[in-house]
């Protein structure tokens, strides 16, 4: 039946030339029949044998590398904790803080302003330390003023000879020759 | 090793003689439309999470077939090498010496007129005349109206006779 498009008749192919692409086909397809096309399809979707294997030994690299970096980075970690001061905010700051000037555990009542942020409890906290030393050295002059016993410390006491040691090192024979030269001089 | 969706495998590979088909209306050459038709399905199962409609499977993978085989020709097209249909396909031509010749000759001659026409002529006398395609069919595929459809295959009909015949 002649296919038609606005009742106008749309063109045919000549026998002639439907022929030639009927064969065409007809022996494309039975070359492409008698492969196994399906079977070739599932080949291409299967990974190659020894791909998998392939794959692992590239990664094998890769946990080595991993484990050296890791190594390093934990080494510099150490080390940087290690080295470095407590931090302000730390523990460790707070604790030696505390240790240094135990008035510092009023800070916690000192009265801070709305706003200021960090400035302000900055200048709170030098100036609770402030006051914390300058009383800490007040109790001290009081306690060991006149009529009263401070605790007794002992005193390091050096001979002649270790002061000079110390003093002048291996030239202590030569300074003391000196010494006894001048005195004889004035003399 | 079993390769998933086996049942899908199956009701794709229904439809491997209509991608041969319109593979082979594009290249020319079974060998190549062989080659392009695995390029096909391994695509289409890659893409299968994004098929919308199952019932249009048909559609869809023949979808596909054209953008390989367009994609596969602007490759060839690219390459500094002769063309492959430029050579009649041996696997294609029947037996015998006069066979050979006659068959040859004309299929040439088709080829060379086919090739004259304008892309989309071109397009859809293959996808109409190789693969078998209704109007509807061709309408879905390219993306245009059913009368766009008659209209364009009417054209490349008339040209492509003309050219077979030495016509101007």
């Amino acid at each position: 039946m002649r296919e038609k498009k606005n009742g106008k008749p749309i063109a045919e192919l000549p026998d002639e030339i439907r022929h030639i692409i009927r064969q065409e086909v007809e022996d494309g397809l039975v070359d492409f029949s008698s492969k196994d096309f399906e079977g070739a399809t599932r080949a291409r979707l299967r990974p190659a044998p020894g791909t998998a294997r392939r794959r692992l030994e590239s990664l094998r690299v890769a946990p080595a590398v991993g484990l050296a970096l890791a190594a390093v980075m934990i080494g510099a970690a150490i080390l940087w904790f290690a080295k470095s001061p407590p931090s302000p905010s730390g523990p460790g700051f707070l604790a030696l803080s505390l240790e240094i000037s135990p008035g510092l555990m009023n800070l916690q009542e000192y009265p801070l302003p709305s706003r200021g942020g960090e400035r302000a409890v900055a200048s709170a906290a030098t100036d609770l330390v402030g006051r914390a030393l300058f009383s800490a050295a007040g109790a001290a002059a009081s306690s060991t003023g006149p009529g009263k016993e401070g605790p007794v410390r002992p005193v390091p006491r050096t001979s002649l000879e270790q002061k000079m040691k110390i003093l002048y090192g291996d030239r202590t024979i030569e300074r003391a020759l000196e010494s006894f030269r001048e005195k004889f001089k004035e003399v | 090793m079993t390769i998933p969706g086996e049942v899908l495998f199956a009701r794709l590979a229904a439809y491997r003689e209509d991608v041969f088909r319109l593979c082979l209306g594009f290249s020319r050459n079974a060998a190549d439309a062989e080659d392009l038709c695995h390029d096909v399905f391994l695509k289409a199962f890659a893409r299968v999470p994004g098929l919308r409609e199952p019932a249009g499977m048909r559609i869809w993978l023949l979808r596909i077939a054209r953008t390989t085989c367009l994609d596969h020709h602007r490759r060839l097209r690219r390459l500094p090498t002769v063309p492959m249909d430029s050579a009649p396909d041996a696997a294609a031509v029947p037996p015998g010496p006069e066979g050979l010749s006659e068959a040859n000759e004309e299929r040439l001659r088709l080829k060379a007129a086919i090739r004259a026409l304008p892309r989309k002529q071109r397009e859809i006398l293959v996808l109409r005349e190789y693969a078998g395609l209704s109007y509807d069919d061709l309408a879905r595929i390219l993306h245009v109206r059913p009368g766009t459809v008659m209209s364009r295959l009417n054209r490349a009909r008339k040209a492509v006779t003309a050219a077979f015949r030495g016509e101007k």
